[in-house]
């Protein structure tokens, strides 16, 4: 005996695992990459600027727009990452704005310290700056404080190296820029964000337009399989000879149906009771045209007889059932068709086959559910999904009879005949 | 001389419309009916009719499914019935075949007959093999699934033998031998061929002359390097020479 195997549908999404930004996304080490070449750019830019202008050799001017510019290749990424983390929204600003003034007097702080301790090392501050005598390169002992040709002495002097004032001005100076680069980036992540979100949403309004453009298609085309409508026109053909009031009846039977798949289009729900109706029409056809070899049970309850149902939502399945449980073998089956209350507010309709293949094997058993699944019962799945989105059971299961299970439940509202 | 006809339907009604539509035709003798596509196969291998009418769309086993199952036994010529305008009857027209849409009209169905009955005279007391018919089931749009059922002739018998039964396949000259749980069956076709009408994800080709069921290998040992032999649940074994990283592909994705 197969496993029972169930597929309970209440809301999840088959499209749930999909990325749900409509833009694709680049990883993570293809955006360090970009930044980097970003920030490498710009420094290029600025260097090419110093140099060009003659304030500085081609070597110097990259190495000083490398100070500038380079720590942000490392704290971009952290920058923008942190802004993903920390949206600021109307509903999170409280905390995210201050988190961020943090974060960017931290960034700010951090920049400062690992270049000046790299510039201290490698003495480039007191080394050539933009302006006065750097062109001439320096290679000379340790740096004191004071440089001693007299055109520097000229410049605002920074004040000694280890007071509190100076370390304050080196920030302040750092903060000059880094500062505005922090909220750009954040601003950029949060525009990034924005249009992410925004493609996504489109993809989404799409999808769910094909999807219910297609639901319909699909409605119509279950509701009036072609291949049972010409077949029954040739049953009734041979009927005509045989046995003319069967003819008669299956033409009355044909008509009704036709009729309410006619109506079906302006109508969109029924009781239970006109449901059942409809669907003891359609398998009367098609026990005549299968003869001894379809038996139909049925198991209504009469308090559910006045139940809101979605039209012809149960012929689709009783078709599904007799097509892949019953006609595949030679010996009769049975549908049972089954409705009852479950509970004050949810109704529960059942729909059994005895199954096409009693001897089957457990792994073909499985196998055949799967290839059940792809049929006709997409459709009632997405029409269900729309007319009750996350309040109804749609669910496959191995019947107790042998064959397949399909279990619906739906929201219990009565409605008047 | 009367033409031998079977009558292929799933609906009794449907064969019944045929019957009386042939009750006046001298020529023809009903030979029989089937309901499904594996009474069908059967039926057309023992009664060897010389024409049909068959039914594309069955349960189980479809029309088509039916004619390749039998097509190295016997390949009667075909009429076919639809109850609506597929995808096979574009395959219909293009190979010349009659075929009726049901419900279909007096005039419609004595110019079918007529069609056949001509072609059977030209065909003689030969029994040759309907080429319309081969063509269509060699037909590569029509012909893409994997092959179900083999017909087989087992002495006086005739064996429906479903592929979902098949444990391995040996090659010997032009015939091979299907070996299932329930006993050995000859058929008359090449392996390569066999191979092709076989589903490549439950079936794989271990050397020239085999073809085993992934899912009813054991194990795999090495003999020596690069030449391995494989075990099957039914401890049956035989050599593998082509490819191991192919077959472990294999046995890991299939179902």
């Amino acid at each position: 005996m197969a496993p029972p195997i169930s597929k309970p549908v209440t809301s999840s999404r088959e499209n749930d695992n999909e990325p749900d930004d409509g833009t694709k996304r680049f990883s993570p080490l293809t955006r360090f990459a970009l930044l980097a070449a970003l920030w490498l750019g710009v420094s290029a830019a600025f260097a090419f600027q110093v140099s060009a202008i003659g304030f500085a050799p081609w070597s110097r001017a990259i190495i000083f727009a490398l100070f500038d510019w380079g720590p942000w290749i490392i704290f971009s990424p952290i920058v923008l990452m942190l802004a993903d983390r920390l949206p600021i929204s109307q509903k999170t600003w409280r905390w995210a704005v201050p988190a961020h003034l943090v974060a960017c007097i931290l960034v700010v702080a951090l920049i400062e310290t690992t270049m000046s301790t790299l510039s201290l090392r490698r003495e480039f501050f007191r080394g050539p700056r933009p302006g006065g005598e750097m062109r001439q390169e320096r290679r000379g002992p340790p740096p004191d404080d004071r440089p001693n040709d007299p055109e520097m002495r000229d410049l605002p002097r920074p004040p000694p190296f280890d007071s509190v004032h100076f370390l304050w001005f080196r920030f302040a100076d750092r903060a000059r820029f880094a500062v505005p680069i922090y909220w750009m980036l954040v601003a950029a992540a949060h525009a990034m964000a924005q249009q992410r979100r925004s493609a996504a949403r489109e993809r989404r309004a799409l999808r769910a337009e094909a999807l219910l453009a297609e639901a319909r298609l699909m409605a119509l085309q279950a509701q009036l399989n072609p291949h049972f409508l010409f077949n029954t026109l040739n049953t009734i053909t041979q009927l005509v000879y045989d046995n003319p009031e069967g003819a008669e009846e299956m033409i009355t039977s044909l008509s009704e149906l036709l009729r309410a798949v006619l109506a079906a289009q302006n109508r969109r729900e029924v009781t239970l009771d006109e449901e059942i109706e409809l669907l003891e029409r359609y398998c009367a056809i098609q026990k005549v045209r299968f003869a001894d070899r379809l038996n139909i049970s049925y198991d209504i309850d009469p308090a559910a007889a006045n139940i809101a149902v979605p039209t012809l939502l149960l012929q689709p399945l009783a078709e599904n059932a007799i097509k892949h449980g019953i006609t595949p073998d030679r010996s009769p089956g049975t549908v049972c068709i089954r409705a009852h209350i479950k509970s004050q507010n949810v109704l529960r309709i059942e729909i059994a086959d005895t199954g096409g293949q009693p001897n089957g094997a457990p792994d073909e058993a499985g196998r055949k559910l799967e290839f059940r699944e792809g049929v006709g019962l997409t459709n009632t799945r997405a029409r269900l999904e729309t007319l009750y989105p996350g309040r109804h059971v749609f669910a496959l299961e191995r019947a107790a009879e042998g064959g397949v299970l399909v279990r619906i439940e739906i929201p219990l509202r009565r409605i008047s005949a | 001389m009367k033409i031998r006809t079977l009558i292929v339907d799933d609906e009794a009604p449907a064969r019944a419309r045929i019957r009386r539509m042939l009750t006046d035709e001298r020529d023809i003798e009903i030979v029989g009916e089937a309901a499904n596509g594996d009474d069908a196969i059967r039926t057309i291998g023992e009664l060897r009719p010389q024409l049909l009418f068959l039914d594309v769309q069955m349960p189980a086993s479809d029309g088509i499914a039916v004619l390749r199952a039998v097509r190295d036994e016997w390949l009667p010529c075909t009429i076919f019935t639809t109850a609506f305008a597929e995808h096979a009857v574009t395959a219909f027209e293009l190979h010349a075949l009659d075929y009726l849409l049901k419900p279909y009209s007096r005039e419609r169905f004595a110019s079918a007959l007529g069609r056949a009955r001509e072609k059977l005279r030209a065909a003689g007391e030969t029994h040759e093999p309907d080429s319309r018919v081969a063509e269509l089931i060699d037909d590569k749009k029509i012909a893409n699934q994997p092959v179900e059922r083999f017909l087989v002739r087992d002495n006086e018998r005739y064996v429906v033998v479903r592929t979902s039964d098949i444990e391995s396949v040996e090659a010997a000259a032009n015939y091979v031998v299907l070996h299932t749980r329930s006993g050995n069956h000859v058929l008359r076709r090449t392996l390569s061929t066999l191979e092709t009408e076989l589903d490549p994800n439950q079936f794989f080709r271990l050397n020239r002359s085999c073809i085993v069921r992934l899912s009813a290998i054991r194990e795999i040992q090495t003999l020596t390097a690069g030449e391995f032999v494989v075990f099957l649940q039914s401890s049956a074994k035989f050599t593998l020479t082509r490819g191991l990283r192919e077959l472990q592909e294999k046995l890991r994705t299939a179902k």
